[in-house]
């Protein structure tokens, strides 16, 4: 039934392919079919619907035999419906077919209407299969499948060199985290010989840290490998995440992502596919390191903040966006190596509506003054925040539907946002409490840069708030009169925004708007056991994790009011810093430039992009260089040298051809032209066939007697 | 009253096993049958609907027949049908099949082109789908008259049906040329008869009188070979080949499409049931047996040339694949030839690609008519940009059908290479290592022509914006795209047709 629902989005694009007409139909049809099947599995996991013992194993766990290699268990592929598989494949279909929907209106004039459909088919396809499967290569195969759909979707107006430029980028910065990837897998399989989940989580706890050899048990044999290798094998893992994550030092691929379709950013670059690193994480949770959940930890609260602070200054609606995804997913990447793992995936669960919901939202507010423009015969950046303001009027119910999402993400109490933010902060303090034996103060850190980007989301937020909807409208040139046609949307784009933004609220998660522990998800998503043997002195990881877990619940309280206060204060800042102070918005045309040391930095993304430019890139770039010298100056001259020579010897030959070979083909051709020549010259006359007919029979005849 | 009783009991008696026998003839019966409810349904259902009402229809009769044929119509052992006219063996069960399966293809195909045609178009494919199975069984001359001339029928009236100048041209000359055909045959009968007193060729009777010490050698000789004249006929062997590429032109894309493949077959199978009894009776001939292999090697061998050589000159798509299944019976014959079980196998297998890989051609070929309204390969230039998907497919057939890896085209070649080969190696006649060159030389040539067509639909430019007739529809994109994956897939795993044909191979 699980394959079911995985099929269904890949036959749905292969049609689309196929179809002359337009095609959303279909895909929405099936995706709609997916989405159905999806919610009756995850009813059938919920606890209390039917007990452990009535779901059956061919339900949760679905296996079948692909090879067997020559030492090894048999290599299996399969299907694993976990509770946050069952989830994620609620919200992917969920999100997939409202975003389809949207993007009906969205697209309708582009001429690649049946290849958008069949890209996003092809995307929901690969996604279920990086949650569903159950074996860590097939992850990847998938995991490479979404690179592919996020790549032709980020091109898929290849004929601007930007978006074409931008997939290229998201695609090499991917693949270097694949290589960790890769290499995880690569050590794992060295050490057990198989890498289906399932036995994975059943062989480490077996295998165990033994003077420094990490000794593992299969199959009555035993293998040795260093047991650095474990905690490698975890950061290869962890890399892979950093990748398709957009996690610090590997985010630079994500805002300019936002070259793709809107609803593509929606659906790929905010609610699911940046997702999928997190969701790794959970899936390989029992294995990994202390170690590396104390670098995972520290990598997304580097990368909250960061994302956090580069989305100041930016005057792309989307690329505003597209820097808090960032910073949303360094909170959830954070939570997971803080041990909030239940946090994490809660974060992830509420951050893909309100998420998908703004990008939407921004969509909606595009297509609008494209819309405008065209009816007006003008032309402006319908992206640049400097053309908006004064929107609330022309556009309510977007405005609203914004309004709702914002406030989730700034993380306003009684909205989804603040109890999944407030879980994980509550998480990292508990967290922070535990590790600061080993890290000393810089353990702090964690929660510190997770409150200060808490602040500094509400103020970002709050900047856009106000500069698209509030104060005056600030196009100009000539542009002005394009507001007077700027319209709502139409209802088709209505409904996905609606659903969203009421999927913000907190109440669908938890009745109590102040208590994150008892919003269901949190008790629904049990902590998985911790499978990573410790050597004896060192210090259990489960038990550490449990440590952790308990260190939280003093913290409850405290995060909660502090979160609330600071969200509040940010808004305040807000208001005061981009509307009161700022002319209503007025000072923010298009005239206006980022002039400011710090305002430069966020909006050049801390300059990464220059540093990869003048460090990597110019590395790699050298290296060229030295290749291509190399091989012209020295390999080149050897090739040339046997190039004389056989060009010497290549004379002697071309006579020989010319003069004897050449000849025989030549009066070969001429023969068999002339002989195909005459066996169709006989077009027409019938009593000319049947003279030809009987006269080669007669020839046959008389050959049979003689 | 005395003569009359010893005559009517024979005549109940063999009534009666006539009765008996009829169960095992369900499949053509039920075609029978279909040919019936085709023309009456062609007067009953409304003209809004009737072509796709009418295909359905065919559909389900030949659907009706396969089922019959694979659960009612499969003997234990080889037997005798209706009075010895017809021999149901499991070469008889094999070829029948793939009658059915290019039948099948063909009603498919009809969907677009029988709109333009009257309701009788399916009566006559079904029609002719009857006739050819009969071919593939009978035993006795007049039923081989009667169901070669069944089966020619129908194909004229299949090549005039389109209507038109064309149409009507193709279809009197193959009417002409084949009444000459089948009056030769027919002359070559009646002198076998002559000879023997008996039509049925199993019978003891035919080669004891064949053996007479009274009659020479040479009219026997003589006559053979007129009978054979009318089989060659039916599969376009060189110089009976003359009517293909008109009636290829003028009929309908499908009709033209089945003619290359069902009666051919047929044909084919007929061959092989005349000339296994017509050997038997030669080799006791007193060591005058006279050398078949060498005489219809030749044959086979001037086919094979004569078609891939003329087909590198043809512009228009349809006679450049009417001039590709003249080849291919060249080395459909040189298969025939092999004599052994293995080349009847690569036979089965040469003829079940063939079928897959020639109506994917043609349904590309009525694809592209219908996106540039035009047979002229010249008008495909430059439209592997506009049209990928159906360019891509064309692609993979043409390589199929030169017979290029990765296809099952490929397979099919090397099989029948292999065979000849084998067959040449076991100490056979070396026209078989003549038959097998040939057939390697002309594959080279066969690459020109074929790759004629991808040449112009990627290398050269699109000469202007062209107007688009109409679309091809996704029924026949599913259709194209499923035999193109199949045509790949069988080269991957040929063992599932070699397991298929394994349970039709010949035991004795």
């Amino acid at each position: 039934m699980a394959a079911g629902v995985l099929l269904l989005p890949l036959l749905g694009a292969l049609l689309v392919l196929l179809l002359r007409g337009r095609g959303h139909w279909l895909m929405i049809g099936f995706q709609a079919v997916a989405l159905l099947i999806s919610v009756y599995l995850f009813s059938r996991l919920w606890p209390g619907n039917s007990d452990a013992a009535t779901i059956s194993p061919a339900l949760t766990h679905a296996r079948w035999n692909w090879f067997t290699p020559g030492a090894g268990y048999p290599f299996t592929l399969g299907i694993w419906l976990t509770i946050p598989a069952a989830l994620l494949l609620v919200v992917v279909n969920g999100v997939a077919l409202l975003v389809q929907l949207f993007s009906v209106v969205y697209m309708w004039k582009d001429p690649g209407f049946n290849r958008y459909f069949s890209f996003l088919g092809f995307f929901v396809f690969a996604m279920l299969g990086i949650v569903l499967a159950d074996n860590l290569f097939l992850i990847f195969c998938f995991w490479e499948g979404v690179g592919l759909a996020s790549y032709l979707l980020i091109g898929f107006w290849f004929n601007k060199p930007q978006a074409a430029a931008a997939a290229k980028k998201a695609f090499l910065v991917n693949r270097v985290g694949d290589i960790g990837f890769l290499i995880a897998l690569l050590i794992f399989y060295a050490q057990f010989r198989t890498l289906d989940l399932a036995a994975l989580f059943q062989l480490m706890p077996a295998s165990y840290i033994q003077s420094g050899d990490w000794q593992a048990v299969w199959s009555g044999a035993a293998g040795a490998l260093p047991a650095i290798l474990l905690t490698v094998a975890g950061f290869g893992l962890l890399m892979g995440a950093i990748g398709k994550s957009a996690q610090f030092p590997l985010q630079i691929w994500l805002p300019d992502a936002m070259e793709g379709p809107t609803p593509v950013s929606a659906l790929l670059h905010a609610a699911t596919m940046v997702a999928a690193g997190v969701y790794l994480l959970s899936r390989v949770f029992p294995l990994l390191t202390p170690m590396v959940l104390d670098i995972t930890a520290f990598i997304g609260a580097t990368t909250a903040f960061m994302g956090a602070f580069a989305a100041f200054a930016q005057h792309d609606i989307k690329k505003v966006l597209a820097f808090s995804t960032i910073s949303q997913l360094g909170y959830m990447v954070m939570g997971m190596g803080a041990g909030a793992y239940d946090a994490a995936l809660f974060h992830l669960l509420t951050h893909a509506f309100f998420k998908a919901g703004l990008f939407l939202s921004a969509g909606a507010v595009i297509y609008a003054l494209h819309e405008a423009a065209h009816r007006r015969h003008t032309h402006f950046d319908a992206q640049d925040m400097r053309n908006m303001g004064g929107l609330r009027r022309k556009l309510p119910f977007t405005f609203v539907i914004y309004l709702l999402c914002m406030l989730a993400l700034a993380g306003l109490p009684f909205l989804s946002g603040f109890l999944s933010k407030d879980a994980i902060l509550t998480g990292t303090m508990g967290w922070a409490s535990v590790a600061r034996k080993q890290w000393g103060i810089l353990a702090w850190l964690v929660p510190l840069a997770g409150f200060t980007t808490a602040l500094l989301t509400p103020i970002y937020m709050g900047r856009q708030l106000f500069l698209v909807f509030f104060g005056y409208n600030r196009l100009s040139d000539g542009n002005e009169v394009s507001y007077g046609a700027i319209r709502e949307v139409p209802m088709l784009m209505r409904f996905p925004l609606l659903v969203l933004a009421l999927l913000s609220l907190g109440i669908w998660f938890s009745f109590d708007a102040f208590d994150f522990q008892g919003a269901w998800p949190m008790r629904l998503l049990q902590l998985p056991q911790v499978a990573v043997p410790g050597s004896l002195t060192e210090y259990q990881a489960a038990n550490r994790l449990f440590d952790i877990r308990e260190a939280a619940f003093r913290y409850h309280t405290f995060t909660g009011v502090v979160s609330a206060i600071l969200v509040l204060m940010g808004l305040l800042l807000a208001y005061l810093i981009y509307h009161l102070f700022n002319g209503r918005g007025s000072f923010y045309n298009n005239k206006f430039v980022f002039r400011s040391r710090i305002t430069r930095l966020s909006y050049s993304n801390w300059h990464l992009d220059a540093i990869y430019r003048r460090t990597v890139i110019a590395f790699g770039l050298g290296l060229m260089h030295f290749a291509n010298w190399l091989d012209r100056k020295v390999i080149d001259r050897l090739v040339d040298l046997l190039g004389m020579s056989g060009v010497v010897f290549g004379h002697v030959v071309y006579w020989f051809d010319r003069t004897f070979i050449d000849g025989a083909v030549q009066v070969s051709v001429w023969v068999a032209g002339q002989a195909g020549h005459f066996s169709r010259s006989m077009s027409g006359r019938v009593q000319q066939y049947l003279l030809i007919m009987l006269a080669c029979m007669m020839a046959i005849i008389l050959w049979m007697f003689f | 009253m005395e003569t009359q009783a010893p005559t009517i009991a024979p005549l109940k008696a063999s009534l009666q096993a006539i009765l008996q026998d009829l169960p095992l003839l369900y499949p053509e019966l039920t075609l029978g049958l279909g040919v019936l409810l085709v023309l009456l349904g062609a007067l009953l259902i409304p003209r809004s609907w009737r072509n796709e009402g009418l295909a359905v229809l065919s559909l389900l009769v030949i659907a009706a027949s396969a089922y019959m044929l694979l659960y009612k119509g499969l003997p234990a052992e080889p037997v005798h049908l209706l009075a010895r006219t017809l021999q149901l063996d499991k070469m008889a069960v094999a070829f029948r099949l793939l009658v059915l399966l290019s039948g099948l293809l063909a009603v498919l195909l009809s969907f677009r082109e029988g709109k333009k045609l009257a309701g009788e178009y399916y009566a006559l494919l079904l029609g002719l789908l009857m006739a050819a199975m009969l071919m593939s069984m009978a035993s006795n001359l007049l039923l081989i008259y009667l169901s070669i001339e069944t089966a020619s029928i129908c194909a004229y009236l299949l090549t005039a049906f389109s209507g038109g100048r064309e149409g009507a041209e193709a279809g009197l000359k193959y009417l002409l040329f084949g009444a000459v055909a089948s009056a030769i045959m027919l002359y070559g009968m009646s002198l076998l008869y002559g000879f023997t007193g008996t039509l049925d060729i199993t019978a003891y009777g035919f080669k004891s009188g064949l053996m007479s010490l009274n009659i020479p050698i040479l009219p026997v000789l003589l006559a053979a070979f007129l009978v054979l004249a009318g089989f060659l006929f039916k599969i376009s062997v060189v110089p009976f080949h003359l009517w293909t590429p008109d009636a290829y032109q003028g009929a309908p894309l499908p009709a033209a499409a089945l003619f290359s493949t069902a009666p051919k077959l047929a044909g084919l199978a007929l061959m092989m049931r005349f000339l296994s009894h017509f050997l038997e009776a030669g080799i006791i001939f007193a060591g005058l047996r006279f050398d078949w292999q060498f005489i219809l090697g030749l044959l086979a061998i001037i086919t094979m040339l004569v078609g891939n050589l003329a087909a590198v000159w043809q512009q228009d798509a349809r006679r450049l694949l009417a001039y590709s299944s003249i080849a291919h019976s060249g080395l459909l014959l040189a298969a025939v030839l092999v004599f052994r079980a293995l080349g009847y196998k690569a036979l089965l297998f040469y003829g079940f690609v063939y079928i897959l890989m020639n109506f994917a051609a043609f349904l590309l070929v009525s694809m592209l008519k219908a996106e540039t309204g035009s047979y002229k390969i010249a008008d495909y230039r430059g439209l592997g940009s506009r049209l990928s998907y159906s360019s891509v497919l064309m692609v993979v057939v043409m390589i199929a059908l030169t017979g290029l890896p990765p296809t099952a085209g490929f397979t099919a070649k090397l099989l029948v290479f292999s065979a000849l080969w084998e067959g040449y190696s076991s100490g056979g006649s070396s026209m078989l290592l003549y038959l097998l060159l040939t057939g390697l030389a002309t594959t080279v040539v066969a690459l020109f022509y074929y790759l004629k067509i991808p040449y112009y639909l990627y290398l050269k430019k699109q000469p202007e914006a062209v107007v688009q007739v109409e679309g091809s529809t996704v029924l026949e994109r599913i259709l194209a795209g499923a035999l193109a994956l199949l045509l790949v897939l069988f080269f991957f795993r040929a063992d599932w047709v070699m397991n298929w044909i394994e349970a039709f191979t010949i035991s004795q």
